[in-house]
């Protein structure tokens, strides 16, 4: 059925099961279980756990989760609304205006307020992509892209102004998070990415038969009574929400909303109710994967995570074109 | 009340410059209504306004007495079955996948309308990836979505594009057959139209110059004036009426960027 059988969710769900627990067991200081579900165990080696495991790896483990999940549902999305396979966030600019929002707001000292800068940003870049593509009753791809990697070198440039521009003792800690992480994630980040991603997931899920549409084209989807014009917009909406999110609390991880779409589509071909659920799971696992290995392979000290997504996403990304599984 | 698909003044103007002219019609059920005329005549235009892609510039086309805007998009595309000419993005869905688009991915709904559409020969073709099929073979699905689709009427851009003789025989005898719907087809092959359609619609640079039975439409004046071409409907046995086409009268006037 579509070389699809429910055997590779539950195979991709197992696999995220496994890296959740190497993430959970795996890092710096021990975790003695047998203490986690036991308060009433106040020796120091309980409470060190209950410590480690409840305030620092679970938190992380489930944030690098929701936002891996995250970007790589909107990858999906995104791919699907302008059928392009090289459609992410980070290509059509939307990563680059959420992360240049969000440096403004960690240089001017808003820590709160940048997830609202972030999304603000994200959801401005798309409402102008929109904008520029809708041209005469007709939306064009072509000009969405094109547009989209002006605006990432614009706001590459504003980021680096901002970065530049900061202070001193600030720049290293920008240039760190910049790069990707989840050393300086907070219970907000971590609160608002998975709320935002369950809420956004079942609004994706509840779409996933007019995203098979879409990717018809616009005049096959008008005619099977769809209004494409007025679904982007809905999409393009719950898209700044998560990708303002994500970029807020992690930083810029890349490849995630690129290489796990692809790997999902071959394994499910282009049902998005299928889709979207292997790249929740396979972006979960990816990030995650990458986050533990970036904490402990040079442990004590850490390597962003956006350079191991980067660092494995592309030549494994080259491998499959090479093996010609195509994109 | 009976059914209709009416347009009245109906204008459409691209980047100030008008594609088509004041038009004023209405097709009605049981008629197999060809829109014929030369290239860039705004055959594909008039049909697009038609089911409601584009927006009218000035004029209105009404369902059943009702603006095509007051409809609910879901309700219209119950009513109105259309297949676009413009291809479809490539795309890898299954061909059952692809179908099943035009019955809000029920498989088992549409498994069993396209049980009725024996003549277009899609049984060897499930099981395939739309990539997989030749161009002829894609518009196979793509009829086939828009009749499974269609309730009251079928718009068809080009519908024989790409099929080979014997499939566009066979989908011109089933569209002729149709006696509870409206057939409106844009075609670019006027032998065809005159052999099967009940009436043509004739278009030059946007504007109509004949509507009616192709037999009274389509004079010698006429076929050499919008199509360049000295010929003649003549009447054959077996099948009403056949054109014959002795040769090209005057070389078709282009006009650049039409």
């Amino acid at each position: 059925m579509d070389g699809f059988h429910t055997g590779v969710k539950w195979r991709w769900g197992a696999v995220l099961v496994l890296i959740l627990f190497l993430g959970l067991a795996t890092g710096a200081g021990t975790i003695h279980w047998s203490s986690l579900f036991a308060p009433s165990d106040l020796s120091s080696q309980g409470v060190t756990s209950r410590l480690l495991f409840w305030h620092l790896r679970f938190p992380r483990v489930l944030t690098a989760a929701a936002v891996g999940a995250g970007l790589a549902v909107v990858g999906a999305v995104l791919q699907s609304l302008l059928r392009n396979p090289l459609a992410d966030p980070f290509l059509i600019g939307v990563s680059s205006a959420s992360a240049a929002g969000t440096v403004v707001a960690l240089a001017a000292g808003w820590l709160e307020a940048r997830f609202g800068v972030s999304v603000g940003a994200a959801l401005a870049t798309l409402l102008l992509l929109d904008f520029m593509a809708f041209r005469r009753q007709r939306w064009n791809d072509h000009y969405l892209l094109v547009a989209g990697v002006a605006i990432t070198y614009l706001f590459t440039a504003v980021t680096g102004l901002v970065v530049a521009l900061a202070d001193p003792e600030k720049t290293r800690g920008l240039l760190f998070w910049l790069m990707g992480g989840f050393f300086e994630r907070d219970a907000l980040g971590t609160g608002l990415s998975v709320a935002v991603l369950i809420a956004v997931c079942c609004f994706l899920f509840g779409k996933a038969n007019d995203l098979d549409v879409l990717a018809a084209g616009d005049e096959t989807a008008h005619v099977l009574g769809l209004r494409p014009h007025k679904l982007r917009r809905q999409l393009f909406f719950v898209s700044s929400l998560l990708v303002g999110i994500a970029v807020a609390t992690a930083g810029g991880i890349g490849f995630v909303g690129m290489i796990v779409p692809h790997l999902a589509r071959l394994s499910c071909g282009v049902n998005h109710r299928r889709l979207l659920i292997l790249c929740a799971l396979g972006g979960a696992s990816l990030t995650v994967g990458a986050d533990t290995l970036a904490r402990t392979i040079l442990s004590p000290r850490e390597i962003p995570v956006g350079l191991i997504t980067a660092l494995v996403g592309a030549p494994f990304f080259l491998y499959q074109l090479h093996r010609g599984r195509g994109i | 009340m009976e059914p209709r698909l009416a347009f009245s003044d109906l204008v459409y103007d691209r980047s100030g410059r008008r594609v088509l002219g004041s038009l004023n019609g209405d097709f009605r059920i049981g008629e197999f209504t060809g829109v014929v005329g030369p290239n860039g005549s705004g055959k594909s235009t008039l049909l697009r306004l038609l089911y409601d892609y584009l927006e009218p510039t000035q004029g209105e086309v009404e369902l059943d007495g009702r603006p095509l805007r007051d409809y609910d998009p879901k309700t219209l595309a119950r009513r109105l079955g259309v297949c676009p000419q413009e291809p479809e993005p490539s795309l890898d869905f299954p061909v059952e996948q692809a179908l099943a688009l035009a019955t809000q991915g029920d498989l088992k709904s549409m498994t069993q309308s396209v049980a009725g559409l024996d003549f277009l020969g899609l049984q060897p073709l499930f099981g395939r990836r739309l990539s997989q099929l030749s161009g002829g073979e894609k518009q196979k699905v793509r009829l086939a979505r828009a009749i499974l689709n269609t309730k009251s009427w079928l718009l068809l851009d080009e519908p024989a594009n790409h099929l080979d003789l014997r499939a566009t025989w066979s989908l011109m005898d089933y569209l002729q057959s149709q006696r509870d719907s409206g057939v409106v087809c844009a075609m670019h092959d006027l032998s065809l139209a005159v052999a099967f359609c009940s009436k043509l619609l004739v278009l030059d640079r946007g504007l109509a110059v004949a509507f009616g039975a192709p037999s009274e439409v389509l004079t010698k004046e006429l076929l050499s004036r919008v199509f360049g071409l000295e010929a003649e409907v003549v009447a054959c046995s077996g099948r009403g009426v056949r054109l014959e086409i002795s040769g090209v009268s005057t070389p078709v006037e282009i006009e650049s960027g039409r």
